[in-house]
């Protein structure tokens, strides 16, 4: 056998024996990647090296630092009142309008952050005694609002992964992450709007009306929605500084701007803790940086190159999609986060962003279906709801999976000819 | 301006990292924040 097939052994089982371990833990992933980084260099005969465990991280830097300064966004916007402004506004007269809005409310942290851990950390508790307050069962809650992450997650502008299929494309330089905008919500749009629809029922029955203050506390949110969208959408056309000063901007408005007013010592924690709110998700892509910087380093991408050859490029996407869903089901996230990466590592550098978005969907529905350390197990933690099975849910989760996933593969196999939504 | 903008937001991020680690944590927190610092840390002092 070939050293790279035992090295790659070596990674992923290191990675995957800690995560069994940890009981798949979601605060524990960096720790497992970095591990399995240095393990995979130790292994190699090349020691402790540094250099690829630091720079690995690097290719995700400028990707995730609007990510972690639209958390301290949204945090401000929590802690100074507006978000609860924001959650009686949402609340429409019929239950499809406030399915959608429900909706909306959950997903909209996780598609600024890119992070299904903003959207629970955000919005869970509110949606949940809504939920509870119209009568609907735990089950149905958990799945309603592990759902929304997900397609949080997955809708534009932010999508983690994404990024991560982003740096996988190319071989020096990763691909970079733009033109991304489209392609998301072509991947995602359809399977938020069904969920909407099939969501109304939850929202019949009578609930004590929100207590309304007014809009003003809403207006840094509106803005930076708007210059999220112009720069998403008309980026080629019209520059505003990118989404680091987007939000910085949308910041500022929401401490000038506060629902209730607030000391300075409020602001800076909010700083800190919007920072270490989204520091287990951004440190474990981070530490995915280390590992496939080490698996390149220690020839694992040159086998995999080489073994490729044979096959036709969609046929190598498809099969590490599947790969990573099935994977996903039992490990969540993190491999298939790797696989992807690699999954779209030959179409080269300046990739087709419909295509790397297609690939992407495998790793967001592994996320969503996992069993431990999924959107369903941090919606359990979040609220603390310990009397709901896995079984209970998955019959929620299955149609917005399948449906993203189905899209995704939709992508991958037309990209060539959906290049028109590359803005 | 733009350039300078992200590095003084990354210079910022890395502070509110390091006051973080400065608090009571869970050893898996500790180790993220501490991926987090020192990648900032390093693109805020230019170093790659």
């Amino acid at each position: 056998m070939r050293e790279e097939y035992l090295l790659a052994l070596v990674m992923l089982g290191v990675a995957a024996v800690f995560e069994i371990v940890t009981r798949n833990k979601p605060k524990w992933w960096a720790p497992a990647l970095l591990l399995a980084a240095v393990a995979g260099s130790l292994a190699a005969g090349m020691g402790l090296r540094f250099r690829e465990i630091v720079e690995g991280p690097f290719g995700f830097l400028d990707a995730l630092l609007p990510c972690v300064v639209a958390m301290i966004f949204l945090r401000t916007l929590k802690d100074s009142g507006a978000w609860e402004e924001l959650f009686a506004r949402l609340q429409g007269k019929s239950p499809l309008l406030t399915s959608f809005g429900m909706l909306l409310f959950l997903a909209l942290p996780g598609m600024l952050t890119g992070f299904a851990t903003a959207s629970v950390l955000m919005s869970a508790r509110p949606v949940y005694d809504l939920l509870m307050k119209k009568g609907q069962s735990k089950a149905k809650a958990v799945g309603f609002i592990a759902v929304g992450a997900f397609l949080g997650v997955m809708l534009p502008p932010n999508c983690a992964p994404a990024i991560v299929a982003a740096n996988g494309a190319g071989s020096v330089l990763p691909t970079p992450y733009v033109g991304f905008f489209l392609p998301l919500l072509v991947l995602a749009l359809p399977a938020f709007l069904l969920f909407g629809c099939m969501s109304a029922p939850l929202f019949k029955g009578e609930a004590p009306a929100p207590e309304k203050r007014g809009l003003l506390p809403l207006l840094p949110l509106l803005a930076t929605l708007i210059l999220v969208l112009v720069d998403g959408l008309l980026g080629s056309y019209v520059y505003v500084g990118g989404q680091v000063v987007i939000f910085l901007v949308g910041l500022v408005l929401a401490l000038l701007l506060p629902a209730r007013k607030r000391g300075a010592k409020d602001v800076l924690d909010a700083l800190i803790n919007g920072v270490t709110d989204i520091a287990g998700p951004v440190a474990a892509v981070f530490a995915l940086g280390s590992f496939i910087e080490v698996s390149s380093m220690n020839g694992i991408r040159g086998i995999f190159s080489y073994r490729i050859l044979p096959y036709g490029v969609s046929t190598v996407m498809l099969v590490l999609m599947a790969l990573s869903v099935i994977l996903g089901i039992l490990l969540s996230a993190p491999l298939p986060a790797f696989f992807i990466a690699y999954a779209v590592f030959p179409i080269g550098w300046l990739a087709n962003t419909v295509i790397v978005t297609g690939c992407a969907a495998a790793v967001g529905v592994a996320g969503l279906v996992a069993l431990r350390g999924g959107a369903f197990s941090l919606v359990k933690e979040e609220l603390a709801v310990e009397d709901v099975s896995y079984g209970q849910v998955l019959r929620q989760l299955l149609l917005p999976a399948l449906l993203v996933l189905a899209m995704g593969v939709v992508m991958v196999l037309f990209g060539d000819k959906m290049t028109a939504i590359i803005l | 301006m733009i350039s300078i903008i992200y590095y003084a937001v990354i210079s910022l991020l890395a502070v509110a990292l390091l006051v973080s680690l400065l608090k009571k944590r869970s050893v898996p927190e500790l180790i993220s924040l501490a991926v987090i610092l020192v990648t900032f840390a390093l693109r805020a002092l230019h170093i790659k």
